[in-house]
């Protein structure tokens, strides 16, 4: 089981090493969450880790799982389906950590697992898509469109800004 | 050759380096600190008799620990620079006030963290200008008064355990008493018949946007210095504490530890959850006897343990913080007493695990979340544990 683990991470930092050969712009790392894949700008992320021991912390929110301490770090954990409000699922070996820095602090995203790194140029990622109700900042960069599938983009800044959680709690409440 | 013959001709003993590379420094010492722990610790070395092994193991440790002390006092600088900072701004405001002022040093040898030092200088002065500006009396009134016609600021520092007290004393005519409370009840921080002790209402002269100056001047600004003050002391993980008499002058003291880096801690578990307490607020761990417990139904339930002499209150971290749960019985926990600047607070918890130095991490992002904490203490089995501040657990009312 930790080899398995450790294959995945090897695999993922592979990844993430055979694109920064190229230009970083219009690059994005993906990963699964449930059938779902989506992706992150390459140039947010700093390493992929496996699952590791996560010390629980109290004072936030579920989705917040708690922190690990990386090499001296100590990095929060968002699980990306409870972001989401997606059903929990066990951490398993293909279960990943996607550290990014995010305006200056570092937060690791829980993810069912990585799948690649994808270039998608920017024609052909919707970006002004009328999701849901417009008008606001999005956690949703855009749609990047490829033959085989459609990518969900994510915004970082929003994904963790307060006004969008507080948002998603009072919907959830209503 | 004769380069460096010219260069030890010059040799003052003194080298300068640039503040980030010590600081790199002290992070490997940290990670370094971190391996050893993990290495010595390692599930592979379980059950074996490793008797050398040990004793290489001890030896170790000892020199980690030297290590970590002597990059700690690399980065240690005398406060003397701030303080001097401050006097010569001594002469601008004597003539922006049009007083007389002498400011004199006391300590200024006092060893302080650069990185603590480097944040200080803004926050004193902003002490500094309010003493020379509404705590200094005009030459005229002080002659009336029979003082001497300067005023005098005095700033001193020293070290008291590991912490560095900062006094800054003014003899002027001292806080008022009448118009503090006046302002402070009609902010709503007393009611209307409340009659606070004096250390606590000196405190509100700190409070956000509070100032009773009654013509704004320049100096002093708008009450947004002090909370330069605030915020920088929370940052440091300092305490203020404000003392005056009138007619006499003011005298305002911040205790801030020497080091920001590693803070020596007592690691306590409570419901499954790691925090780092900082000794110096440590009074007594004891085990407490339930009768000396009670919960008084008037308050809502709240809970005073029978101290000493006294009845003290008890802050319960699972009620505090959102997201615990309560696991054991009070009957098996152990209680710790801080000392608090509102007095001393009782703190149930499941275990006392251990003292130790621990790497202090700040709080960034997601985290900043955390009420009542200075921050992440890196363990040296590394173990992540949350830096309480106590203050703060006697301020707030606990969830909401």
């Amino acid at each position: 089981m930790t080899s398995l683990a450790l294959d995945a991470q090897a695999q993922a930092v592979k990844l993430v090493d055979d694109a920064q050969a190229d230009s970083l712009a219009n690059m994005f790392l993906t990963f699964d969450i449930g059938s779902e894949e989506y992706g992150v700008a390459i140039s947010d992320v700093i390493e992929i880790v496996g699952m590791q021991r996560i010390m629980p912390i109290p004072d936030l929110p579920d989705f917040l799982k708690g922190v690990i301490n990386l090499r001296g770090k100590v990095i929060p954990l968002m699980d990306i389906r409870l972001r989401f409000d997606m059903p929990a699922r066990d951490y398993d070996d293909r279960t990943v950590i996607i550290v990014m820095e995010v305006e200056d602090a570092l937060i690791g995203l829980i993810v069912d697992g990585v799948r690649e790194v994808r270039e998608i140029p920017d024609t052909h990622i919707d970006r002004h898509a009328q999701l849901g109700k417009g008008g606001k900042r999005q956690v949703i960069a855009g749609l990047g469109r490829l033959e085989d599938s459609v990518i969900i983009l994510l915004n970082p800044a929003i994904l963790l800004s307060d006004d969008e959680i507080r948002l998603m709690q009072e919907k959830g409440e209503v | 050759m004769t380069q460096s013959r010219s260069e030890a001709a010059t040799d003052t003993g003194l080298m300068r380096v640039p503040s980030e590379r010590i600081g790199r420094l002290m992070d490997l010492v940290a990670e370094l600190s971190l391996s050893v722990s993990e290495t010595v610790r390692s599930p592979d070395l379980r059950g074996l008799e490793l008797s050398h092994f040990e004793t290489a193991v001890h030896r170790l440790m000892m020199i980690v620990h030297e290590v970590q002390d002597a990059a700690t006092d690399m980065r240690m600088v005398a406060i003397d620079e701030v303080f001097k900072r401050l006097r010569r701004m001594g002469r601008e405001l004597e003539r922006q006030t049009g007083k007389s002022i002498d400011i004199q040093l006391i300590g200024a040898e006092t060893q302080i963290d650069k990185l603590v030092a480097d944040r200080l200088y803004d926050p004193l002065l902003h002490v500094v200008r309010n003493a020379a500006d509404h705590g200094l009396e005009p030459p005229e009134e002080r002659a009336a008064a029979g003082k001497p016609e300067r005023g005098l600021i005095t700033l001193s520092a020293a070290q008291v355990g590991s912490e560095v007290r900062i006094v800054i004393e003014d003899d002027g005519r001292g806080l008022n008493r009448t118009r503090i409370l006046a302002k402070a009840r009609e902010r709503g921080f007393f009611g209307p018949d409340e009659e606070p002790e004096p250390a606590a209402l000196w405190k509100v002269i700190f409070k956000d946007g509070f100032s009773t100056a009654e013509t704004v001047s320049n100096l002093s600004g708008r009450g947004v210095g002090m909370d330069v003050l605030n915020t920088t002391m929370l940052e440091l993980r300092g305490r203020i504490v404000v003392d005056s008499t009138e007619g006499k002058g003011t005298r305002v003291s911040l205790h801030i530890p020497v080091s920001l880096a590693f803070l020596d801690c007592i690691i306590l578990r409570l419901a499954g959850r790691l925090f780092a307490a900082p000794i110096d607020v440590v009074s007594e761990i004891l085990r407490p006897d339930a009768s000396n417990l009670a919960a008084i139904s008037a308050l809502r339930g709240a809970e005073v343990y029978r101290w000493r002499d006294g009845n003290i209150p008890v802050c319960r971290l699972t009620d505090f913080f959102d997201g615990m749960q309560a696991e054991t019985h009070a009957e098996t926990q152990i209680i710790v007493v801080f000392q608090t600047a509102a007095g001393p607070l009782a703190v149930p918890v499941d275990e006392i695990l251990d003292r130790q130095q621990v790497v202090m991490k700040p709080l960034s992002g997601q985290l900043t979340r955390v009420r009542a904490s200075y921050g992440c203490a890196l363990l040296d089995n590394g173990d992540v544990a949350l830096v309480l501040d106590c203050e703060r657990l006697t301020q707030a009312e606990g969830r909401t």
